[in-house]
This record gives C-alpha cells, structure tokens and sequence, in this order.
C-alpha cells in the first residue's frame, strides 16, 4: 500500500517528498521541500495529536492537519 | 578577553553589523560573545522577541554596532518577529536604517536551509559575510568544512566561529576589519520575489553549493535527543515531568524569593525611617515618604520573583525543553483554538502579562495571537500576590484543612480559578468565532544541550533592568499622583473626619462608591482601586493611603490586615478578592496591547470585557457570601 502523505506515514521509516509536488509555503521554508528525506518519530498524545517528524537534519513538531500536507513518494 | 574591555554603549559606532539565521543557530550566543555585556534591548522582550543592539570591537579595536535579529527560516516573514527580522535586513524598518554588512549565522550541522537564506539575500544583493557556527559539533561526528572551498563557491567571505569559547569569535573579528567589507552600497530596492516557487529556487541554489562545496553527504541525527524525547514527549512520563516542573518553579517562586523580598521591605522601611527622622513634617516630607519610597519600594518588592520565574523560563528555553512542553499541551491549546505555542507566553504571563504579551509575536496566527493576549492577564502575575497575601491573612483563618493550610489552598484556587476562566474565555471566542482553521504549530524541536549561565545570566539581567525601568517609572509617577490627589486640596483646620475625605480622592471614592456599592466595596476600596490601574499591587498601598496610616512598605500591609478585618465585613473582602482575579485595571498591560495589536479596539475590549467579568465574579461573590 503506497503511502500518500506524512501524516499516514509509518512511526521510524524514511520517505521522501513527492517530486514535483507544490508545497505549502510555510513548510517549504521549514525545509519540507521535494526530494528531501522525512521521518516521523513519533505521535503524540496516543496518536491523536501532533507528530514529530524529521525532516533532513532538523526535527517539528507537525499538527496532523499540517503533517497531511506533505505527500510522499509511493513506497515500493 | 576582548570583551572585557569597556566600550562606551552611547557613542555611535559608524558600521552597523546584522546577525541573521535560522531560529537555533546560536546566534544570540554568539551576540553575546561578541558584545559581552555591552548590550541593550529595545523593549521589553518575553523570550528573544526583540530586536537587541550591542556594541563589539574588531581585532584592531574599531568599534562596530552589533544587532541581534530574531531568528528567521526565511526573508518571507511567517511571524512579527520575523517580520522584524526580515525589515531590518532588507532596509525596510522604521526603527533603524539597514545595516551596513549582514553576518548570515549558519548551524554547520544544518548547512542547507541557512544557504537557503543565503541564496535569497543573494537575489536581493544584501552585502554579506556567512559565519560557520557550531562546528565543534561537526568535528565531532569526525567530519570537516573547508570554509575557504565554501567562501570561493558562494562568493562571500566566509568565517568559523563559535559562541562557546573566548577565542571563538576572534577570527569573526579580525575580518571586521577588512576595509572592503565596509564599502558603503547605494541600496538598491530589489524587489523580493517570494512563494513557494522562491524557496525552490534558493534551494536548488543551496543543493549546487553544497555539491561544489562537497559537503552533500547529510550528518547523523542527535541521537541523544531522540532518546530524551522516549520519555519527555510520552503522554504520560511526559505530562508527569512537565508538571512536576511547573510545580517545582512556582515553589522556587514563593519560597525562594521570601529572602530577598525580606531584605527589600526591610531597606524601604529603613530608608523611610531615615527620612522621617531628618526632614521636617511637612508636605515634602509626606511626599518623600508616602509618595516616593513607597511607591518605588512597592515595584522593587517584586523583583526577586520575576527574576525567578524568568531564570527557570530562560534555562528552559536555552535547554530546548520550551517548544517540548508547547508540544505537549498543543491537544489541550487545539481544543480551544490555539496551538501549543501560545505555552510559553501565558507561562511568562504567571511573572507579569507584560512579557507574555510580547512574547506572542511568535505565533503567526492572528487570531490565536489575539486570543492568547486576551487571556494572558487571567494568569495570576506576581503584581496580584501582595494583593491576595493582605486579603487572605485578614479574612481566611490560619486552619489547617485535610492537612494543609487553608490559607495557602485558598491561593492556590485563586491561581486555579484565574486558569479556568482564561480556559472558558477562550473557549467561548472559539465557539463565538465558529469554526475557523485551526491554528498553526510547525514548531522546530532544537536539539537538546545544557543552559550556559553567561547566556542565562545576560539574559535575567536584560529583563530586569527593562522591568524596572518601563514598569517601575508608570507606578512611581502613578503613587506621586496618588498622593497628590488624596492631599490636596487639604481639609482646613476644624475638619471632623479624615484629611482625606477632603481631597479629590475622597471626592472621586464617594462618586464611585454608587458604582461599586452592590459587590460590597466601600468608598476607600474605590479610592483605592483607581491608583491601581498602575499596577495591581498599588491597591495595598492605596488603601494604606486612604486609611491613612503613617507606616510604609510592609508596615502598611500588616497594620492594614486587622483593620480591615475589622471594618469589612467577610463577604466585602473575598469579593474583593474575586475582583483580583480578573481585575482589568493594570494600564501598562493595555499599552502594551495597542503597541502589539496597533489600534485602541483590542485594549479596550478587553478592559471592557475583564471589567464585565470582574463585576460579575464578585457580585456573585457578594450575594453568596451576605
């Protein structure tokens, strides 16, 4: 199953933004930018709240809603 | 040590120099060292809001203007203090003119988005040098960056520093001096292309420099985080640590600063004392005496513990714990239209709302910055404690309940019940504004390192020395009113009651007693209450003044206890202490405010709405309680 975007992304695997994708201004400055590796390290609040993701070298704290807004490669 | 020695702060230096970078490069380590304590803030910064100035010398003692910027992923401002940021580099601000060179602060172990930065005042043609920080850290993973491959790949000079030891900066220094970096550059008004197509092309730009510069290969994460967060960002030994936290820091707050706030009261009375003895009775004395030192003796008390709580919020702030235990209570912000970032102001709002405030300019949603500065004056602040210490020891008796005093369980629920009424203010303007898109988080989570207490220290004394002087001006010049006020004009002799009932402010008292009569306040309460909208604490004084004792200081508060014991009844003062809880009269809070949000309509929505509120809360109290 080829996962679609950060937020359904599996705890402690890398991925990598979808290339060629638009991305949201913001997250774009943040360094959430086609190509780049992501990871999330965890969910917060039993999985209901914010996700940590690494991106690159550097680690946020995303609202699922946020998180929703990077698509991903398809996994193989 | 160059930093030792005195520069003088007042002198113009002719080159201004900008510190720029991303938020946790360790740039106002840096700033620090560079300038040492030759610095000055422009206001009153919450934590690292505001733009700071400073003064350092170059290796051939010329003197250069050093200004700390906010911290910025960008030149398309997300937030205010970005946006501060952003306007001084680019020439835009009002406040200075654009600084002659821009030193680009990069995190080596985060090379790519700091040439992002780069790259994009490159397209705008800002004169620049880039500065390597936190190298050590680079080295430690057994790696290297060759600054001269880096500097002939981007153009600009590059230089190594590094915040943390006293020859970090020198070789920063010694570049200063170079005459060619100093050219004067007719500026020229680029516009700046922004979206996110921009940050694409900056980006790209950063990927060929790093290629050229072979530095592609990425470093390993910090692991060492990673494994702190298991347990700081787990739901339960998470919450468990934060509070524990909390708990811990208001203990320091109140037990800690008993000593200090001893020696204070102790001086005042001392230095009234000196006074009273020297000079004449007269009205210069009166003034002197009522006036002055118990007006700036009322500030002063409060120092110790402002200076304690912000101590705990700057170290949590430099360990990189802050925009943790924002993460933790985002859920609980979410559910009522904010995001965990309006943690960290409502926390310095429990010191004084004043820095809270301030600090919201980190959120860049405007409608959750709104909400967080409408309820950040129901966080108890320190101004409010004198307040409740005088009420609580005149009318709640010194019993022990299930094992703890009454006295302190009573305080506490009055903290308590200032935090659910911001909870049910926010609440309700969630409900009121419908369903709006939620409010932003995207908060980085720094890696992890110990507090240095240079840094923490600079950082305390920056904080009181603008309390002092920005908050301690408006209560002096307010008490010197006051006194003015409930003096003149003076009773002639033969007058039955008290000279005070005579004044204007006795005048004023008996008008407002109408207003205030139905939640129990007599008129000497509404006398009082109008110095107070200084500050909150002026009330304790004032109604010294009114009930006209000649003790200063703590003298008044604990004369003043069994009198007004004796002359409310109990019902008149925990409806006065209700009144504090949501008390609207602090004018410095309200400046502030149309300062942030620009224009009158917030600040005075809000004094209407904290005012409704306070009356309602206490007439409650009042009929409840009669």
């Amino acid at each position: 199953m080829p996962t679609l975007n950060l937020k359904e992304a599996a705890i402690g695997q890398w991925h990598r933004i979808r290339a060629g994708s638009v991305p949201h201004q913001r997250l774009a400055e943040l360094g959430f930018l086609p190509m780049e590796k992501v990871k999330v390290l965890r969910r917060s609040w039993f999985g209901k709240g914010a996700l940590v993701v690494q991106v690159g070298n550097a680690v946020f704290a995303l609202r699922p809603g946020e998180a929703q807004l990077v698509s991903l490669e398809p996994t193989a | 040590m160059s930093t030792s020695s005195t520069i003088n702060v007042s002198g113009l230096a002719q080159n201004t120099l900008a510190l720029l970078g991303n938020p946790n490069c360790g740039k106002t380590v840096l700033f620090n060292r560079l300038t040492g304590s030759q610095q000055k803030v422009a206001n009153y910064a919450g934590v690292t809001v505001d733009m700071k100035r400073g003064l350092m010398k170059t290796s051939a003692g010329r003197a250069v203007s050093v200004l700390d910027l906010p911290g910025t992923y960008s030149l398309n401002a997300g937030s205010e203090d970005e946006a501060v940021a952003c306007a001084v580099v680019l020439g835009h601000s009002l406040q200075t003119s654009a600084p002659r060179l821009t030193a680009v602060i990069l995190d080596a172990t985060r090379l790519r988005r700091g040439l992002r930065l780069v790259a994009a005042l490159q397209r705008v043609r800002v004169p620049m040098v880039v500065v390597l920080n936190m190298m050590d850290r680079v080295r430690g993973q057994g790696r290297e960056i060759d600054a001269r491959r880096l500097e002939q790949v981007l153009g600009v000079p590059v230089v190594e520093a590094t915040g943390i030891h006293a020859q970090g900066t020198d070789a920063l220094r010694t570049m200063l001096d170079r005459p060619d970096l100093w050219q004067p550059t007719a500026h020229e008004n680029l516009a700046l292309e922004s979206g996110s197509a921009a940050t694409l092309t900056d980006d790209q730009q950063a990927q060929v420099w790093l290629r050229q510069a072979g530095q592609e290969a990425p470093l390993t994460e910090h692991r060492g985080s990673q494994r702190l967060d298991q347990w700081l960002l787990h739901p339960v030994t998470g919450v468990m640590v934060l509070l524990t936290l909390l708990f811990l820091i208001f203990q320091a707050v109140f037990a800690w600063a008993e000593w200090p706030m001893g020696l204070i009261e102790e001086a005042t009375a001392l230095l009234a004392k000196g006074v009273n003895a020297l000079l004449p009775d007269g009205l210069l004395k009166g003034l002197l005496v009522d006036g002055v030192i118990a007006g700036v003796g009322g500030v002063l008390v409060f120092l110790p513990q402002i200076l304690i709580l912000f101590l705990f919020i700057l170290m949590l702030e430099e360990s990189g714990y802050l925009p943790r235990a924002a993460l933790l209570l985002d859920r609980l912000m979410g559910s009522l239209g904010l995001s965990g970032r309006s943690f960290i102001p409502l926390l310095s709002s429990f010191a004084c709302a004043i820095p809270g405030i301030m600090a919201t300019r980190t959120i860049a949603d405007r409608r959750a910055r709104w909400v967080t500065i409408l309820i950040a004056p129901l966080m108890t602040c320190s101004a409010r404690l004198p307040v409740y210490a005088l009420l609580i020891g005149a009318f709640i008796p010194n019993r022990q309940v299930w094992g703890l005093g009454l006295q302190g369980l009573v305080l506490f629920g009055l903290y308590l019940f200032g935090i659910v009424s911001a909870v049910l203010v926010a609440w309700a303007v969630k409900q009121w504004g419908g369903s709006q898109a939620s409010a932003q988080l995207m908060m980085e989570l720094p890696d992890y390192h110990w507090p240095r207490a240079q840094d923490v220290l600079i950082g305390l004394w920056q904080r009181g020395a603008i309390f002092l002087r920005s908050v301690g001006g408006i209560i002096l010049a307010l008490t010197v009113i006051l006194w003015f006020l409930s003096t003149f004009p003076q009773a002639p002799a033969g007058f039955s009651g008290a000279a005070i009932e005579y004044s204007l402010a006795g005048r004023m008292g008996r008008a407002l007693a109408v207003v205030f009569e139905p939640i129990g306040f007599n008129w000497q309460i509404a006398v009082a209450l109008i110095p107070s909208l200084a500050a909150r604490e002026v009330v304790v004084s004032a109604l010294g003044t009114v009930y006209a004792l000649s003790q200063v200081g703590d003298e008044v508060g604990t004369a003043l206890a069994p009198l007004i014991a004796s002359d409310w009844s109990l019902a008149t003062g925990l409806s006065l202490l209700v009144w504090f809880v949501f008390a609207p009269q602090c004018l410095a809070t309200l400046a502030v405010v149309r300062k942030e949000v620009g224009g009158w309509a917030m600040p005075a929505g809000m004094a209407v709405l904290l005012f409704s509120l306070a009356y309602a809360a206490s007439w409650m109290t009042y009929r409840v309680a009669s």
